[in-house]
């Protein structure tokens, strides 16, 4: 899989900039502040996951634009690509895969997307952050794995705001209540093709992880990611068939009913759940040293690389944002032999010396103009 | 800057849906070259609409008599009600020539977040209908969206203890179409709405 060209237009600081990548490592370099990341989240928001800082359309648009453009060429699954993407200032974000939008792709046809995973010195979050760090890297990797996927999450969190403007008018109007069994059916139905996703794709990062922990850690530890949801028995998640997971979720909202009106908010539900990661069967977040959490956090993305290119038959483009520089010499070396045996990766630095592997090319980024240099 | 009236023809156009500023502009000089004849043409039949149009007093269709020209025909089944959210949806379930039956005008979806209740929508009307008009089948012809599939399920929770048949149009493939061709959504819902052959 590789990208070959990007075109940003309105995009961060980039008014107009045209950008030409090789095959393998791609080296983005300027002074902090000049747009290097923004490149980046460029590349993640074609790939249809959005910002990889977890930012809005409106922070992706420049300043007096109301959309930002992007387009992208490249190949992917043998085939020449064509990636467009709109974002919208007030919100939302159009993809189009050779000019056919994403949500109305078949399945043959979204086999033929550019997908990209972003190594971040920020992805210590997945570890140290909140429980909706920990569900984004899974529902990212459902969307990668299916674009589906974040049609059917996009689905959920539609009920899940309507269920919620439901308990908020609720607490002033009686009336209102006559359809929260109506949507309660629709929550637990939506709901539970989102948990499917994540246990599917939980299932195929678990084995990953452990090995690339392993690896880069050099140590024999035990490392496990287990899904935790209030309102499944612990243990019981992983062999839950769909039907099964609306039935508890069902259930649970009834339980949860009287709760839920009184504070006005849904409190149980994927949009409460969380990952634990565990180290020698304790929680990372709690128990793990700052070095074993980013191995860990480096063991996740890492995995999550391999999940794509297991799910796509090859390899998809990363995307460094200045991570050396966080690293000790030990994960480096880890992460160097990754992108050598990968077909493309494109990487932010401060400057380009010191790279320990052999470089294609090396763009300057200056201002939101990006200058290409052998 | 543009004279007064033209100014005030470019800021009513640009409140009309799908109209920007850049195009009420051109259709506001449009009208300016046009005939005076054309112009009180287009006026009167803006006027016309809003003051010779009413609700269809049985189905909330958009008629200009007490009752519309679907609840009127002879030809069609009085037992046989399709629901939909809104009067233009008639239009393209007619486009069918598939539906023999009345229609039912619901004027929305329930949808919370936008402050829309049942009491909010002709629900009341159409279960008065039942008794009166004695109703077979309900078809319920929403959006298949969230609010759309919300509103069917209520529809169905009011009404099949009235021991009236109510059945939701299915979601699927395009005709003659390929299956390789087809979103992933769609085929999804087409093969939750999978049916027998008939034997």
């Amino acid at each position: 899989m590789q990208l070959r060209s990007l075109r940003l237009t309105d995009f961060r600081n980039y008014a107009d900039a045209a950008v030409e990548f090789r095959p393998g490592l791609n080296l983005v370099v300027g002074r902090n502040g000049q747009g290097k990341t923004n490149l980046l989240e460029a590349i993640n928001v074609l790939s249809g996951l959005g910002s990889h800082r977890g930012a809005a359309g409106e922070a992706m648009v420049r300043q007096g634009a109301e959309r930002a453009v992007l387009s992208g060429t490249g190949s992917a699954g043998g085939r020449d690509v064509r990636v467009d993407a709109e974002v919208k200032r007030t919100g939302g974000t159009r993809l189009l895969v050779n000019r056919v939008a994403v949500e109305r792709m078949s399945a043959s046809s979204s086999a033929g997307m550019l997908v990209a995973v972003a190594f971040s010195p920020d992805d210590l979050v997945i570890i140290k952050g909140g429980p909706e760090e920990r569900r984004r890297l899974l529902d990212q990797g459902a969307a990668r794995v299916r674009p589906l996927g974040a049609t059917e999450r996009q689905e959920f969190e539609r009920v899940l705001r309507q269920r919620t403007g439901l308990l908020k008018a609720a607490s002033t109007s009686h009336r209102a209540l006559a359809t929260l069994d109506v949507w309660d059916e629709s929550f637990a139905r939506a709901g539970a093709v989102v948990v499917r996703n994540r246990l599917a794709v939980l299932d195929r990062l678990r084995p990953e992880v452990l090995r690339r922990y392993r690896s880069v850690s050099g140590q024999a530890g035990e490392v496990s990611v287990e899904y935790k949801a209030s309102w499944l028995e612990p243990g019981t998640a992983s062999a839950a068939s769909e039907e099964g997971l609306r039935a508890a979720l069902f259930d649970a909202l009834a339980k949860a009913r009287s709760r839920d009106l009184e504070r006005g908010v849904s409190t149980v539900g994927p949009q409460r759940d969380d990952v634990e990661v565990l180290l020698e069967g304790a929680d990372a977040r709690l128990f793990a040293s700052q070095g074993e959490q980013r191995t860990l956090a480096l063991s996740l993305r890492m995995a999550e690389r391999d999940l794509v290119a297991a799910n796509r038959g090859e390899d998809p483009i990363l995307l460094l944002d200045d991570i050396f520089s966080e690293l000790d010499e030990v994960r480096r070396g880890h992460l160097v032999e990754m992108v050598a045996a990968s077909g493309q990766t494109i990487a932010t630095a401060t400057s380009g010396a010191g790279w320990p592997m052999a470089v294609s090319q090396t763009l300057t980024v200056e201002a939101g103009r990006v200058l290409a240099r052998e | 800057m543009l004279a007064g009236p033209v100014q005030d023809l470019v800021e009513e156009l640009t409140r009309l849906p799908g109209i920007g500023p850049k195009t009420a502009q051109r259709l506001a000089f449009h009208i300016l070259k046009v005939d005076t004849a054309d112009a009180r043409r287009l006026a009167g039949a803006i006027v016309g609409v809003k003051e010779k149009t009413r609700f269809c007093a049985r189905c909330f269709n958009i008629s200009t008599t007490e009752l519309c020209g679907y609840c009127t025909a002879d030809r069609r089944d009085p037992t046989l009600v399709c629901v939909v959210e809104e009067a233009r949806d008639i239009e393209a379930v007619e486009k069918t020539g598939e539906f023999k039956g009345r229609y039912h005008v619901l004027g929305g979806a329930i949808s919370p977040i936008d402050g829309v209740g049942p009491d909010d929508l002709r629900i009341a009307e159409l279960l008065a209908r039942i008794p009166s008009e004695g109703i077979a089948e309900i078809i319920v012809a929403t959006n298949p969206n969230v609010e759309g599939e919300a509103t069917g399920m209520y529809l169905a929770r009011l009404i099949s203890p009235l021991g009236v048949k109510i059945t939701r149009i299915a979601s699927g493939l395009p005709v003659g179409g390929d299956l390789e061709y087809a979103d992933e959504v769609t085929l999804g819902r087409a093969f939750e709405g999978r049916r027998e052959f008939p034997h």
